[in-house]
C-alpha cells in the first residue's frame, strides 16, 4: 500500500483519539467510582441496578417498620404484665377479703384498694407509644378505655408488613383480653363488682370474684404470650431486612461500581498508548523531512 | 535525423519534464487540500520519424499526453455509503449519549424517588394518623411526580436540540446542493470543449463527499462529467444543473418536531421524508430523536399514566381522617400524551395531607357523621401493593417498566455506539484506500522532481553536445572562418 504524509499524520490523530477517549474513559470511573454512568454503559446492570434500588428502599423501609412495631409491641407486653400483676393483686386481696374473719370497715378499706387497682389498669391500658394508644385497635388517637372500665376502640388488630406483601399482627385486641368480648370474663367489671361486693361488706360476691379473676389473669397471659411471639416475629423481620437490604446494596456496588485496579491500569495503558503513538508519528514525519533536506 | 531535429526533440522533451515538475510542485501545494487528488503529468513516446535512406525509425522524443487524477473507482463507490453510515452512527451515538436524565444511579431519578414513593407510603402505614408522616407521604409523592416531570423534561430538550440541529444541517445540504449543481454545469461546459477540468472535479468531490456525510446522498455518475445526488431513498437532490431544495418543518403528529421536507423544482407538492428515507447526521439525529429518545418518553408516559392511574383507583376507594372518600392521591390523568410531564400530586391532598386516603373502612356515629379511625392503614396497604400490580401495556409492574424503560434506551446507546466505532473502521480504511491512490506524498513528488530535474539536466547536454557537433560541420565546412 502507497502511504503518504496525510495518512501518517491522520491515522496518528485517530489513535491519539482512541487513546485520549479510553483515558478519559478510565479516569471518570476512577473519579466518579461508577463503571457503569450511563444507561448505554451497560444495558442490563442498568435495568438490574434499578429494580435493587427500588428493593433496598422497599426492605429499609420495612426494617424500619417492623423495628416500630417490634418497639410497640414490647411497651404493650410490659403494659400487659403490670395489668397481670395487678390482677393477681386484686385476686389475693379477693381471696383475703373472702375469709369470714375480716370486719366490714377492712373489707371496706379494701374496696379503695381494689378501686385503686382498677383504676390502675386503666392508666395501663391507655398506655401511648409515639402518641398513639396501643390498646384501641384503629382507634388509636383517643384513650381506649374510661374510668369506668368501658372501652371505646375496636376490634381492629393493626398489621404491620414484615416481608414484601406480608402482614404480621402488630397490635392485641384488648377487647378480648381485657374486655372477655369473645365469651371471656371482663376484668374491668370483675374489679368493679369486686370493689363494690367489699364496700358493702358482700362475701358471696367477693367469692364470685376469684374465680373470675384467675380467668382474667389467663386471658391477660395468653395475650401477653401472643405479643411475645409477634415482637420475636418482628425482630427477625428487622434482621432480614437488614440482611436483604445489604444484599441489595452489595448487589448494585457489584454491578455499578467501578474496579479500581482495572480503571488504575486503564488509565497506565491509556497513557502508554498516546505516547507510543505520538512518538511514531512525529518520527514518521521526521522521516520525510529528511528527504526534503537532501534537495 | 539531422542535428536540427535532435536539438528541436531535445527542446520539446525538456518540456515534458517542466510539466512533470509543474504537477509535482502543484501536488505538494494541495497535499492537505480537502478533495484533491494526486494528478500526474503522464508522458508518451512522440511519434518516430524514418531515417533517410534507411527502412529504420528512430524516436523523435516524449511528449504530454495528459495530466490525469488519481481516483480508484473501487474505493470512490464505497466511500459514500461508508461517510453516511459512519456520520449517522456517530451522530445518533452522541445525541442518545448526551442525554443523563435516565442515569440508573441520578439521585432524583425515577427509580430513586419511585424506591422512595413506596417506602414513604410503607413509613406512614406503620402509623396512618401522624400528621408528619403523611406530610413525608405526600412530599414523596411530589417527588416522585417531579423525578418524572424532569426526567420527561430533559429528554423533551434533547429532542428539541436535535431539531435545532436537524434545521441547521438542511440549510447547510441546500447550500451543497446548490454548489454540486453550478460545479456540474461548469464540468460539463469544460468536457465538452475537451478539457478535464480537475480542479472543479476535486471541489465537488468535496462537496458530495460533505452532502453523503451530512445527509446520506449518492452521487451517480451522468453524462458528460456531470454527477446526479440522490438520497437513499431514491429521491433526486440534483439532476444536472438542477438543483432541489429541502426545508426543515414542524410536524404537528410528530409533537411540532422538525420533519425534513422535499421541494421538487418541478413545484408538485412538498414531501416529507421519512426518517429511513435520510442518512448522514441528519438520519442519525433522527434517528435518535423517534427512536431511542421518542420510544424511551413515550414508555415514560405510559407508565406516568399507568402508574397514577393504578394508584388513584386504589386511593379513590379509601377514607381521608375526616371520613370523605374519594380522594385522589395523583392529579388524574387523561391521556398519555405529556403525561410525565404533567404528572403531579392532587391539590387537595398536597394541601391537606389528611386527606391522604389511608383507612380502608368508615364507621358511622348516632348522628350519622362518617368517621374514621386514625390508626387505620388497610387502604394503604392495598396502596403500597401497587407497587407490585402489572401495569397496562408493559405487562410489568411499575419498577421493573420502568427497568425495562432503561435499558431499551441503554440498548439503543450502546448499539448506536457499537456501530458508530464499527462504521468509523470502515471509514478509516477506506479514507487510507482513497489517500493511497489519491493522497499526495511529498516523498513520491520530491523523487518525482529530482528524476525529471536528472532528465532535464541530461537533455541540456544533448543540446549542448548537438551543438558541439554542428559546430565541428562548420568548420570543417569553411576553414578560412578558423
Amino acid at each position: 500500500m502507497r502511504v503518504t504524509e496525510q495518512m501518517i499524520f491522520n491515522n496518528g490523530v485517530a489513535q491519539a483519539q482512541q487513546s485520549m477517549q479510553n483515558l478519559s474513559q478510565a479516569q471518570n470511573q476512577l473519579s466518579s467510582g461508577y463503571r457503569v454512568v450511563q444507561p448505554g454503559d451497560d444495558p442490563a446492570a442498568s435495568a438490574q441496578a434499578i429494580e435493587d434500588n427500588v428493593a433496598e428502599a422497599q426492605y429499609t423501609a420495612i426494617g424500619n417498620g417492623a423495628q416500630q412495631a417490634a418497639d410497640e409491641l414490647s411497651v404493650a407486653g410490659s403494659a400487659l404484665q403490670s395489668v397481670s400483676t395487678a390482677a393477681s393483686q386484686a385476686l389475693q386481696l379477693a381471696t383475703q377479703y373472702s375469709n369470714s374473719t375480716y370486719t366490714a370497715s377492712e373489707r371496706s378499706a379494701a374496696a379503695s384498694q381494689v378501686t385503686q387497682i382498677m383504676q390502675q389498669v386503666v392508666d395501663l391500658m391507655n398506655t401511648t407509644y409515639d402518641g398513639r394508644y396501643v390498646f384501641g385497635g384503629f382507634k388509636d388517637s383517643s384513650p381506649p378505655f374510661a374510668a369506668d372500665g368501658s372501652y371505646s376502640g375496636d376490634d381492629n388488630i393493626r398489621e404491620v408488613e414484615i416481608a414484601p406483601g406480608l402482614y404480621q399482627a402488630a397490635s392485641v385486641d384488648a377487647n378480648v383480653i381485657v374486655k372477655g368480648s369473645n365469651g371471656g370474663v371482663d376484668l374491668m367489671t370483675t374489679l368493679a363488682n369486686l370493689a363494690t361486693a367489699l364496700s358493702s361488706n358482700d362475701v358471696t360476691g367477693i367469692s364470685n370474684a376469684i374465680g373470675s379473676l384467675n380467668t382474667c389473669v389467663q386471658q391477660i397471659a395468653t395475650g401477653t404470650a401472643q405479643v411475645g411471639v409477634d415482637q420475636d416475629g418482628f425482630q427477625s423481620a428487622v434482621t432480614a431486612s437488614q440482611a436483604a437490604t445489604e444484599n441489595e446494596t452489595e448487589q448494585i456496588g457489584n454491578l455499578m461500581d467501578a474496579d479500581v485496579m482495572t480503571a488504575s491500569s486503564q488509565v497506565s495503558a491509556a497513557q502508554y498508548a498516546l505516547d507510543a503513538t505520538l512518538t511514531a508519528t512525529a518520527q514518521t514525519l521526521n522521516m520525510t523531512m529528511s528527504l526534503t533536506n537532501q534537495l | 535525423m539531422d542535428l536540427n531535429a535532435i536539438m528541436q526533440n531535445a527542446a520539446t522533451s525538456m518540456n515534458v519534464y517542466r510539466a512533470q515538475i509543474a504537477t509535482a510542485s502543484n501536488n505538494i501545494a494541495n497535499a492537505d487540500t480537502p478533495g484533491y487528488a494526486r494528478e500526474e503529468a503522464v508522458a508518451t513516446e512522440a511519434e518516430p520519424v524514418s531515417e533517410a535512406g534507411s527502412n529504420s525509425y528512430i524516436g523523435s522524443g516524449v511528449t504530454l499526453q495528459a495530466v490525469i487524477e488519481e481516483r480508484d473507482p473501487n474505493v470512490e463507490a464505497q466511500l459514500p455509503t461508508a461517510f453516511s453510515n459512519s456520520s449517522s452512527s456517530s451522530a445518533e451515538s452522541n445525541a442518545l449519549s448526551d442525554v443523563t436524565a435516565l442515569d440508573p444511579q441520578a439521585t432524583g431519578g425515577v427509580a430513586n424517588a419511585l424506591g422512595s414513593f413506596y417506602a414513604a407510603l410503607t413509613n406512614l402505614s406503620q402509623n396512618p394518623g401522624d400528621s408528619e408522616l403523611r406530610q413525608a407521604a405526600v412530599d414523596s409523592a411530589q417527588s416522585l411526580a417531579t423525578a418524572f416531570n424532569t426526567t420527561a423534561n430533559s429528554i423533551s430538550s434533547a429532542q428539541s436540540g436535535i431539531d435545532q440541529n436537524v434545521t441547521s444541517l438542511v440549510s447547510q445540504v441546500n447550500g451543497l446542493v446548490s454548489d454540486v449543481a453550478n460545479l456540474n454545469g461548469g464540468i460539463a461546459l469544460a468536457v465538452n470543449s475537451g478539457r478535464t477540468p480537475n480542479d472543479l472535479i476535486d471541489q465537488r468531490q468535496n462537496d458530495l463527499d460533505q452532502l453523503a456525510q451530512m445527509i446520506g446522498a449518492q452521487p451517480v455518475t451522468s453524462d458528460h462529467g456531470t454527477v446526479n445526488v440522490v438520497l437513499p431513498n431514491g429521491t433526486c437532490l440534483v439532476s444536472g444543473t438542477v438543483a432541489s431544495q429541502l426545508t426543515a418543518q414542524a410536524d404537528p403528529a410528530n409533537g411540532g418536531h422538525v420533519d425534513v421536507v422535499f421541494q421538487s423544482p418541478d413545484g408538485s407538492t412538498p414531501a416529507a421524508l421519512d426518517q429511513s428515507d435520510v442518512g448522514g447526521q441528519i438520519g442519525g439525529l433522527l434517528s435518535a430523536r423517534d427512536n431511542g429518545l421518542g420510544t424511551a418518553l413515550s414508555s415514560l408516559n405510559n407508565l406516568a399514566l399507568n402508574l397514577t392511574s393504578v394508584i388513584n383507583q386504589q386511593s379513590e376507594q379509601g377514607y381521608a381522617l375526616d371520613g370523605t372518600t374519594g380522594h385522589n392521591l395523583f392529579a388524574a390523568l387523561t391521556s398519555s400524551t405529556n403525561a410525565a410531564a404533567n404528572m403531579a400530586v392532587d391539590s387537595s391532598v398536597s394541601a391537606d395531607p389528611s386527606l391522604l386516603a389511608a383507612a380502608g373502612s368508615v364507621s358511622l356515629s348516632s348522628t350519622g357523621v362518617a368517621t374514621v379511625a386514625s390508626g387505620d392503614a388497610t387502604n394503604l396497604q392495598a396502596m403500597i401493593a401497587t407497587q407490585n400490580t402489572t401495569l397496562p401495556a408493559s405487562n410489568l409492574d411499575a419498577t421493573q417498566t420502568f427497568a425495562n424503560l432503561t435499558s431499551a434506551f441503554g440498548l439503543a446507546a450502546s448499539t448506536a455506539s457499537d456501530n458508530a466505532t464499527f462504521d468509523q473502521n470502515i471509514l478509516t480504511s477506506l479514507t487510507n484506500a482513497r489517500a493511497s491512490t489519491s493522497g499526495v506524498s511529498t516523498d513520491d513528488e520530491q523523487v518525482n522532481i529530482m528524476q525529471a530535474e536528472n532528465a532535464y539536466d541530461a537533455l541540456t547536454k544533448v543540446i549542448t553536445t548537438s551543438q558541439t557537433m554542428l559546430q565541428d560541420l562548420m568548420d570543417i565546412i569553411s576553414p578560412a572562418a578558423g
